[in-house]
């Protein structure tokens, strides 16, 4: 996850300008945008020509194996928006990693 | 074994009582709770395979808090013990009530973030993983300051949206989406993952392109943007690019055939910047021209596909092999790729209350306590390491780290190992103090005291400076003196003991010393004591004062945070 950046950022201008009193205050003024008053221009790339809709790529599994695979899952969900609801069923295969009986 | 745990993480929404809740105060980062937000988990049916009915051998526990109240862990009692190697298949069927976003997961108006939605096994850890003597789960409640550890495996999952709807998942699609009995059906597939997260929403605007290189065999980058960033395509385009390219040839190759990211509305906010396995989501859209936050943020969730996705540490008891690695890699990208350098004076400066990087993440009580050690602590504790080895050693011990620990849930100590083998010494000193232990480095000039020893035209004075060490070790503590005649001069101080006296004869009185000039000691979050005038000894208010100008002379070059 990512931080807060935002809040830690105003906390530490509030020390500050609790340490001295104010005399920088109008240095860092915990008001203004900092990323976008001190980002450069670099950052801000052109805005590109829309791109038609394209129709979304399908894969196939391969047969490559990379991890310990210990579960398998598959699940069935449906989403129902209005009510803010996933009814789900799910069946689940886990293997015993471990020696005890 | 007669037992299997469950993760029911939607049930830390379930009420104010929950651990989840009391721990946060309905609050994770900037982003509170809504209204009438609640959400949970319900368990319909839990069957074996041959029909029989687990639901009277269900029981929630607490391992971590005993709060009867919170229903996040679930233990099921097995009518027949699975043996070491064999498996188990049941069948389950659940209601999720959403809760509306403030943390991770939910919904926010048409949005949909479904993240840890579905009851997910714990990890049952063999002997000798993450150093454990004996076998047996690993089991924690879902807490406000915590994250995930699974295990891998494969999933198969279909999901039914209203058709107006486009869903993002971890994974990807087998087939095109169907429509039929006016919705729309996906079918998904990811494999050598530990979870599998999916987001829906009618207003997304998407779009798709590949993407290979010399370390990157190929992928499909998916962008499902919220419509008031549908300007900034190209720029998560460049980041996400940057990221698969440059962590793949340090880190070792991304192995997956897509990455989605996904960008929430502003309402969403809290459900952005995290991190799934293939799946990543960037802040909510809210400002048109954004600065490098944007890029910061899909960069962080990127680097978690290795330290959170493929290495997959444990995040409820080692947080900071996840948040500080990924942070780590993240300035680093982030210098490298738009020369963003950090201000890491200002960040140490605000870790007021370190604490031990191995402890429970929920165990960080203090405000952003756990941030300012998980993520900025634990990134220092490397970018020290990096400054006492080399730029070009770092590079190994991360290479080795993430090569030997892919899909291998390290510890604390399988990275100081790789450290100690790389370097060929020992760091325990090092980890005991800054790792384990909770210190700080912290070195200031205490006092300065002025000596005529010959007047006339030919004057000599004797400038004694003591030097005091008030935290951890550190090697060498350079130091600079300026006399009042202007000249300057350079000292190291070995660190050896407590405080050094630095007696210097020169024609002229010291004017100052400070210690650490540069502010290159990251780990030292003390800065207001490193600077002392000769004559100002007494005048706290203006020491801090001269202190502060020191510290933003340093960082007005250099504003990032
Ligand atoms: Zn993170």
């Amino acid at each position: 996850m990512a931080p807060a950046r935002a809040k830690i950022i105003f906390s530490f201008v509030l020390a500050l300008c609790l340490l001295i009193a104010g005399a920088w205050w109008l240095f860092f003024n915990p008001s203004a945008d900092f990323h976008s008053t001190f980002a450069p221009e670099k950052a801000k790339l052109p805005a590109s020509a829309s791109v038609p809709e394209q129709q979304e790529s399908v894969q196939e599994p391969t047969a490559e194996i990379l991890s310990k695979r210990i579960v398998e899952y598959h699940i069935d969900a449906k989403l129902d928006p209005t009510k803010r609801v996933i009814q789900a069923t799910q069946t689940l295969t886990w293997t015993h990693p471990g020696k005890k009986q | 074994m007669n037992e299997l745990y469950f993760h029911l993480y939607p049930n830390a929404f379930a009420s104010m009582e929950t651990t989840f809740m009391k721990e946060s105060g309905g609050k994770l980062r900037n982003d509170s709770m809504p209204s009438n937000g609640y959400g949970s988990m319900t368990l319909k049916g839990m069957k074996t395979e041959n029909g029989l009915s687990l639901m009277n051998r269900l029981e929630y526990v607490q391992p971590d808090d005993g709060n009867i109240k919170d229903k996040t862990l679930m233990k099921v009692r097995l009518p027949r013990p699975v043996k070491g190697g064999e498996s188990i298949t049941l069948s389950m069927q659940y209601e999720v009530q959403l809760p509306k976003i403030f943390a991770r997961m939910g919904t926010a108006g048409n949005f949909v973030m479904a993240g840890q939605w579905f009851p997910k096994i714990s990890v049952y850890e063999p002997a000798n993983t993450r150093g454990r003597s004996t076998e047996g789960w690993n089991l924690h409640q879902y807490h406000g300051n915590s994250e995930f550890y699974a295990d891998f495996g494969i999933y198969s999952v279909r999901i039914h949206v209203p058709k107006n709807y486009t869903v993002a998942a971890t994974g990807f699609p087998v087939q095109p989406a169907q429509n039929k009995n006016g919705e729309k059906v996906y079918q998904f597939y990811a494999d050598d993952v530990h979870d599998f997260a999916w987001s829906a929403s009618p207003d997304f605007i998407v779009a798709e392109e590949p993407f290979s290189s010399a370390e990157v065999p190929g992928v499909r980058i998916k962008l499902y943007l919220d419509p008031a960033h549908k300007d900034l395509k190209e720029r998560y385009f460049y980041a996400a690019k940057a990221a698969l390219k440059y962590f793949s040839r340090w880190y070792g190759t991304y192995p997956y055939s897509t990455l989605s990211i996904v960008v929430p509305p502003e309402a969403g906010n809290g459900a952005g910047g995290m991190e799934y396995p293939t799946l990543v989501t960037a802040f909510g859209a809210k400002d048109e021209s954004p600065g490098y936050d944007l890029e910061r943020t899909v960069i962080h969730e990127i680097g978690h596909q290795y330290f959170y996705g493929m290495l997959a540490s444990n995040e409820f008891e080692e947080a900071w092999l996840d948040e500080g690695f990924t942070s780590y890699a993240e300035d680093k990208l982030m210098e490298q790729e738009y020369g963003v350098i950090p201000s890491l004076p200002v960040q140490s400066t605000l870790i007021s209350t370190p604490a031990p990087l191995t402890q429970d993440a929920w165990k960080y009580t203090l405000p952003n306590q756990y941030a300012l050690n998980v993520y900025y602590r634990g990134k220092m504790v490397l970018k020290t390491i990096e400054q006492s080895v080399g730029k070009s050693t770092m590079n190994k011990i991360m290479a080795r780290y993430t090569g030997k620990y892919r899909f291998g849930h390290p510890t604390t100590s399988d990275f100081q190992k790789i450290v100690e083998q790389a370097t060929g010494k020992s760091w325990k000193s090092y980890f005991d103090q800054y790792v384990y232990g909770e210190q700080m480095a912290d070195f200031a000039v205490d006092q300065i005291t002025v000596q005529k020893k010959k007047s006339g035209s030919n004057p000599l004075f004797e400038s004694a400076i003591t030097i005091s060490k008030n935290g951890g070790n550190y090697d060498k503590i350079p130091i600079l003196f300026t006399f009042k005649d202007g000249h300057k001069l350079k000292k190291i101080w070995d660190g050896s003991g407590k405080s050094a006296v630095f007696k210097l004869q020169y024609t002229s009185p010291l004017a100052w010393a400070m210690v650490d000039p540069s502010y290159n000691i990251v780990l030292d979050n003390k800065h207001m004591n490193n600077y002392l005038k000769a004559d100002m000894d007494k005048d706290v208010l203006f020491r801090w004062n001269e202190s502060i100008t020191k510290l933003i002379e340093t960082l007005l070059g250099s504003l990032s945070w």
